[in-house]
């Protein structure tokens, strides 16, 4: 192994390192949904955020969203807050109120994520076959084939 | 986080024609790089595995948010490090490794730039961990509506693109 390969080696350990200790450092300073579902007591009153999560209803003082934990209820929804309406993506700050219930202080609409969904993959996948092709040319033109 | 587009409209322009394209299409790769190590990891993550591990009972929420570490300065550097170091040969097309790792870095840097520029509803870009786990955002303007400077941005990336050497 050639010094550079070396250093490419410990750079990509260091990544991971890096990954894992900043999940970690995170992990332990914020509770999860689910977490607070198995043991509401030990969440109750403690803060919560849900990024990017879909209305499924919106009745009187709450609303319904869905999750990859499963069904939320945010409530009581903020008075100075028009209800959103089913389908929309809101995220929310507030804090447990036990079970799977989060008590809202902030809220926010994401009217364009959908369209910056379809941008950012149409995007993704431009910048990915770009790069598959640059490096297949590369590949074919190497100097062992020349 | 501002679009790709955005990210790659805005590298484009910024070199304002002072690189090559070779050089500029590197320096514009280095803008994507943060969301692409960062992003397309967690999302894929959280929407394959994670809700079977779920079911499963096992925690990866730290894994997914623990990709977050390479949208940050010290994630970035060993990211490009080992890009420059790593790549083959071929795929360098005369671009020296060092010159290489500066472009892959100016190019994120200006990424993290603009990202920091943002208001989330709630602030997450701690770009100075480990050293300190405070967010840091300027909120100059909304997260949602990047693409509001595609009509400014489009004709600078056409102008500075025209601009550089082929």
């Amino acid at each position: 192994m050639t010094p550079r390969h070396g250093l490419a080696l410990v750079s990509v350990l260091c990544a991971l390192l890096f990954v894992g200790l900043f999940g970690r450092a995170i992990d332990a300073r914020s509770v999860s949904l689910a977490e607070c579902a198995a043991r509401p007591a030990s969440c109750e009153g403690r803060e919560l955020y849900l990024g990017f999560t879909r209305v499924v209803a919106a009745e009187g003082d709450t609303v319904s969203l869905r999750s990859w934990m499963g069904p939320v209820q945010v409530t009581p929804w903020l008075p100075d807050e028009p209800l959103p309406s089913p389908g929309t993506i809101i995220s929310v700050v507030g804090y447990h109120g036990g079970g799977l219930v989060v008590v809202p202080e902030l809220v926010k609409e994401h009217p364009y994520r959908r369209f910056k969904e379809v941008t950012g993959i149409a995007m993704l996948g431009a910048w990915l076959l770009a790069l598959g092709f640059w490096v297949l040319r590369r590949w074919r033109h190497r100097p062992s084939h020349a | 986080m501002p679009d790709l587009l955005t990210h790659t409209l805005l590298n484009v322009a910024l070199p304002a024609g002072r690189l090559r394209r070779r050089e500029l299409l590197v320096f514009v790769f280095g803008g994507v790089l943060p969301d692409i190590v960062s992003r397309v990891p967690a999302i894929s993550i959280s929407r394959t595995i994670q809700p079977i591990a779920v079911s499963q009972g096992v925690d990866l929420d730290w894994v997914v948010t623990g990709f977050g570490a390479l949208h940050l300065p010290l994630g970035l550097l060993f990211v490009v490090t080992a890009l420059a170091a790593g790549l083959p040969r071929f795929l360098l097309d005369g671009v020296p490794r060092r010159r290489l790792a500066a472009l892959l870095l100016g190019g994120g840097v200006a990424h993290l730039l603009l990202d920091v520029m943002q208001w989330h509803v709630r602030p997450s870009y701690r770009y100075l961990f480990p050293f300190s786990m405070r967010p840091l955002e300027l909120g100059w303007f909304d997260s949602d509506v990047g693409f509001f400077a595609w009509p400014i941005l489009v004709p600078l990336a056409w102008w500075a693109w025209r601009r550089s050497d082929p």
